[in-house]
């Protein structure tokens, strides 16, 4: 079992870590373009694959909405 | 503190603008008037009339560049901020650069994909600036939905929730709400943090 803080939000997943990559696909976040923070340091797209997230993490999921 | 001890402490600092569309031109024109030092402002574009909607420009500008055409305006209403415009497209190599010199940058971009570059490009390689951003300004009404979350040096101002298309254009007042929101966290931080 893995405790996260999620965009403020605490989560519980059943399993002890997950990449950046399950945990955008678990939660189903449809925007196509967001920024990803993993305790405070930015993630890009390339490394979303490679990061894993596990107990304790702070994870932020921001969308970028077009309009300006 | 009165306005003439905000205006000199304004003075000191430069803010950089990344786009002169809805959110920069009206930005700039907010902080101007405030009395900010310097504004580094760039665009790639140039003003038409569908912009005039909402942007800060008038009808004899249509066809200027954004980025000289909102330092003339900026120019028109004070001589106190020096206003450096940059017809240029941002990316990850030249926005470090620009904005080097700047207390607090200013994401004022219409795309999304642009948004997601300048909140990278400022999140890993200049980590202790504060940015700025407009996110979630379509439409009209609604604005009790409007706020500020911080996260880090990353403020985004907007509703959150709403993306511009066709049936939900950007439009004069929403956009006025959230581009004078991110002027007013910009003096925020400016006045309560240096």
């Amino acid at each position: 079992m893995m405790h996260i803080t999620l965009n403020n939000k605490e989560e519980k997943f059943d399993c002890n870590s997950m990449t950046v990559s399950r945990l955008l696909e678990e939660k189903k976040f449809t925007f196509p373009y967001f920024v990803v923070k993993v305790n405070g340091k930015v993630v890009k797209k390339e490394e979303y694959g490679s990061t894993s997230i596990g107990e304790g993490d702070d994870v932020k999921v921001i969308h970028m909405m077009a309009g300006g | 503190m009165t306005f003439e001890q905000i205006k000199e402490k304004l003075q000191r600092f430069t803010v950089g603008i990344a786009g002169c569309g809805g959110l920069g031109s009206n930005c700039a024109v907010s902080l101007a008037r405030v009395g900010i030092g310097k504004l580094i402002i760039t665009d790639f574009d140039v003003v038409e009339e569908s912009n005039l909607n909402r942007q800060y420009f008038f009808r004899d500008q249509i066809g200027k560049k954004k980025a000289f055409a909102l330092k003339e305006n900026i120019e028109k209403i004070t001589s106190h901020t020096v206003a450096e415009a940059y017809d240029l497209k941002l990316n990850e190599e030249n926005l470090p650069e620009l904005f080097g010199e700047c207390h607090i940058v200013v994401e004022a971009f219409d795309l999304a994909v642009m948004k997601k570059m300048i909140a990278e490009t400022v999140l890993e390689k200049m980590p202790d600036k504060p940015l700025v951003m407009g996110v979630g300004l379509a439409g009209y009404g609604n604005s009790n939905a409007f706020g500020v979350k911080k996260t880090g040096n990353l403020y985004i101002c907007g509703d959150g929730e709403t993306e511009t298309s066709e049936d939900l254009p950007p439009l004069g007042p929403r956009v006025g709400i959230v581009s004078n929101m991110q002027a007013n966290q910009v003096m925020e931080i400016l006045l309560n943090g240096y």
